[in-house]
């Protein structure tokens, strides 16, 4: 009997369609007791709850007649893409006990750069949390140098031959981290995991995933870290809580890492929260400033660009400063990138259904043209040096405190250029935009 | 309501042949529905598909460069007298029929069943109707048949067809799936009435891609003693 398998099936949970390994190998592992047989739908006063993905929604449920095990049977959509978890069709794990062990990995950290003195309280903070396998909230300001803080905690865990996670709710933010872990970490396998990637380490010591790709593995790290926590949407919330839960070891440290926590999160009793109210280079945060610019909708139906937001982007052009403006809305982006093009203004609009939106993003870098239109999903990851950034509509209900919190934390980035200009183009000031402007003045009174 | 394909609320305004006459609603947003491209303007007279000028040839008797050479075919090119089809096949809609059908979220046919009884009901009536069948190993692998799944609630076949084990044809070329387009892995079930004195059929099928499949079936109930066979699938 091979004992690939078992390796293969280690700290998992999956399939039989997810387990590339024939019957006559399979079986008699099954017989033994070696992998054990759990059903992937579970019934609770007869409500349906899916094992792997915690989805208890009942519309999120569907059945059909089905041919292998001829009744109506009920099958999970929420999580359908990663295989189908249904009624005759069990999940299949081996043991706690029996999971692979992870090696000692002595000094993994090859990073040479330098902590600020905000970053080394967070990096002890970390430190202290995967010692003591406790949970953690790091609220760290928007551009404070989140990845850094994580250095020397990770190789804490790696040298004491533990497994780590990281997991993010979107896959660029995987692609992009996966590099610069890396390099930090040249001797350790990282595991960059995301639907449609090609990676079979998916034993590695250290797994960066998309949270998807999490309710794939069962009891298995005994750290896990949760970068933008509160980037999914609200749905996804209580999805995210449940894989998490069944991927982590039961002891085991939690660390949630954001600019913009939820109330939710904030409300939590037994999370310690560590601030890190200033960034890598030590400058304050911008502060958004509130311009009222009439009824800007009636404008734009007319055509016209409200006129201290034209004469914003003006000074702008004049001076070749690379600009962002926000839309509320992808119709009302087209409205405005339209009026921009009769007045021969140059520049690009991106969204998220915008097949060429790196190709636009990149040449924005590059200087190629220094205005580019945007919806919120910009909000977050983008860092362009020396920018400034507009909001038309800022009173809109898709700017949330912490939308906007965000999109003020585009601005002042890079150590060269630490400040810049933020401007809230309203017609009425909301709650959101109070709060958003409140949270980062009280971070920049905040002492580090 | 949620959208049937993305999950997200959707607004659906209540009417009154919703409430009185029972009419489904939208089963999907229109953001999603957008990505669906809807077959029409100048079609092949063959097998539906948007004549462009790459695909017009030459003798221009309305038909596409893949149907002139279905034509030319020394024994299939009487087999299939036509294609009508619902969708062309862009990468939207065949990522909504891989999940329905690979994957397997058996729900997503309620939708397509919606589509394809109205042009089933509008073109097809005088027509006897026959489902493409799946081999007893894949109907066991997927769990259902997935062209049964989308016409179960509004049509009766009056003649089922079984399918032999074999390859599976989307894993296949293009030149290997004409190759064998008389070489019928299809057969009809035991115990059927007598398909000669009902003469003209249309067979049903989710995707129509070189159309072997549909006139390997189509040979089968010729043989068996049809005159004119036709073919309805959502995709071209």
């Amino acid at each position: 009997m091979s004992t690939d398998l078992l390796a293969f099936l280690s700290g998992k949970r999956l399939l039989r369609t997810e387990i590339p390994y024939p019957d006559a190998e399979f079986d008699p592992f099954i017989k033994k007791g070696l992998i054990i047989k759990t059903p992937s739908i579970l019934f609770k006063n007869s409500l349906p709850l899916c094992i792997r993905c915690g989805n208890t929604a009942r519309t999120l449920f569907a059945s059909h007649f089905c041919a292998t095990c001829q009744k109506n049977c009920l099958y999970c959509r929420h999580c359908i893409r990663l295989g189908k978890t249904q009624e005759c069709k069990p999940l299949y794990q081996i043991p706690t006990s029996n999971h692979t062990a992870y090696p000692i990995i002595e000094s993994p950290l090859k990073w040479e750069g330098k902590l600020s003195l905000a970053q080394q309280t967070a990096s002890l903070a970390v430190i202290n949390t995967i010692q003591t396998k406790s949970s953690i909230l790091l609220w760290a300001v928007c551009g404070a140098g989140k990845t850094e803080m994580l250095f020397e905690g990770i190789a804490a865990a790696l040298e004491r031959g533990e497994r780590v996670l990281l997991a993010t709710p979107r896959v660029d933010v995987v692609k992009e981290l996966t590099p610069r872990f890396g390099e930090a970490f040249p001797s350790v396998t990282i595991a960059s995991l995301y639907g449609g990637s090609k990676d079979h380490h998916t034993q590695a010591p250290f797994v960066i995933a998309t949270t998807h790709q999490v309710m794939r593995f069962y009891e298995s790290f005994d750290v896990v870290i949760i970068d933008e926590v509160d980037a999914f949407p609200f749905s996804y919330d209580k999805s995210l809580q449940y894989a998490i839960t069944q991927a982590r070891k039961p002891h085991s440290a939690l660390i949630y890492l954001t600019a913009t926590p939820t109330a939710n999160l904030k409300k939590q009793k037994d999370l310690t929260t560590v601030y890190i109210p200033r960034r890598y280079h030590g400058y304050l945060l911008p502060v958004p400033n509130f311009r009222w610019c009439g009824n800007w909708r009636a404008h734009l139906k007319k055509n016209k660009l409200p006129l201290v937001l034209l004469k914003w982007l003006k000074e702008r052009q004049l001076a070749a400063k690379p600009t962002l403006l926000f839309a509320p809305s992808i119709q009302l982006l087209h409205q405005c990138s339209t009026i921009l093009q009769s007045l021969a203004v140059r520049h690009e609009a991106v969204h998220a259904a915008d097949i060429d939106r790196h190709n636009k993003l990149d040449a924005f870098r590059n200087n190629e043209y220094s205005l580019l239109l945007t919806t919120t999903i910009l909000e977050r990851g983008v860092t362009i040096p020396n920018v400034d950034v507009a909001v038309l509509g800022a009173e809109d209900d898709v700017f949330t405190e912490a939308a906007l919190v965000q999109i003020a934390g585009r601005v002042g980035r890079s150590a060269d250029v630490p400040t810049g200009d933020v401007t809230f183009f309203h017609y009425g000031r909301t709650d959101a935009m109070l709060r958003a402007r409140g949270q980062i003045n009280w971070m920049n009174k905040r002492e580090v | 309501m949620r959208c049937l394909l993305c999950h997200e609320q959707m607004m659906v305004k209540p009417t009154w042949r919703r409430i009185f006459l029972q009419e489904e609603g939208k089963l999907v947003c229109e953001q999603c529905e957008s990505g669906f491209e809807l077959l029409g303007g100048e079609q092949c007279n063959g097998c539906a598909r948007v004549l462009e000028q790459k695909w017009t040839s030459e003798t221009e008797n309305g038909l596409c460069l893949d149907c002139e050479r279905w034509q030319k075919h020394p024994t299939a090119s009487q087999l299939l007298k036509r294609n009508l089809s619902l969708y062309a096949y862009n990468e939207r809609i065949k990522d909504c029929v891989s999940l329905y059908k690979f994957q397997g979220d058996a729900e997503i046919g309620r939708y397509f069943s919606m589509k394809m009884k109205r042009a089933y009901q509008s073109h097809f009536q005088a027509y006897s109707p026959v489902l493409m069948p799946l081999s007893e190993d894949r109907l066991r692998a997927r769990g259902f048949n997935q062209v049964e799944l989308m016409t179960s609630e509004w049509l009766v076949p009056v003649v089922a067809l079984g399918r032999t084990t074999g390859e599976q044809q989307s894993k296949k070329n293009r030149s290997a799936r004409i190759h064998q387009v008389t070489h019928s892995p299809f057969f009809v079930e035991k115990g059927q009435i007598s398909i000669k004195p009902l003469q003209k059929f249309v067979l049903i099928d989710d995707v129509y891609t070189t159309g072997t499949t549909v006139r390997q079936a189509a040979q089968t109930l010729i043989e068996q003693g049809a005159t004119h066979v036709e073919s309805l699938t959502l995709c071209r």
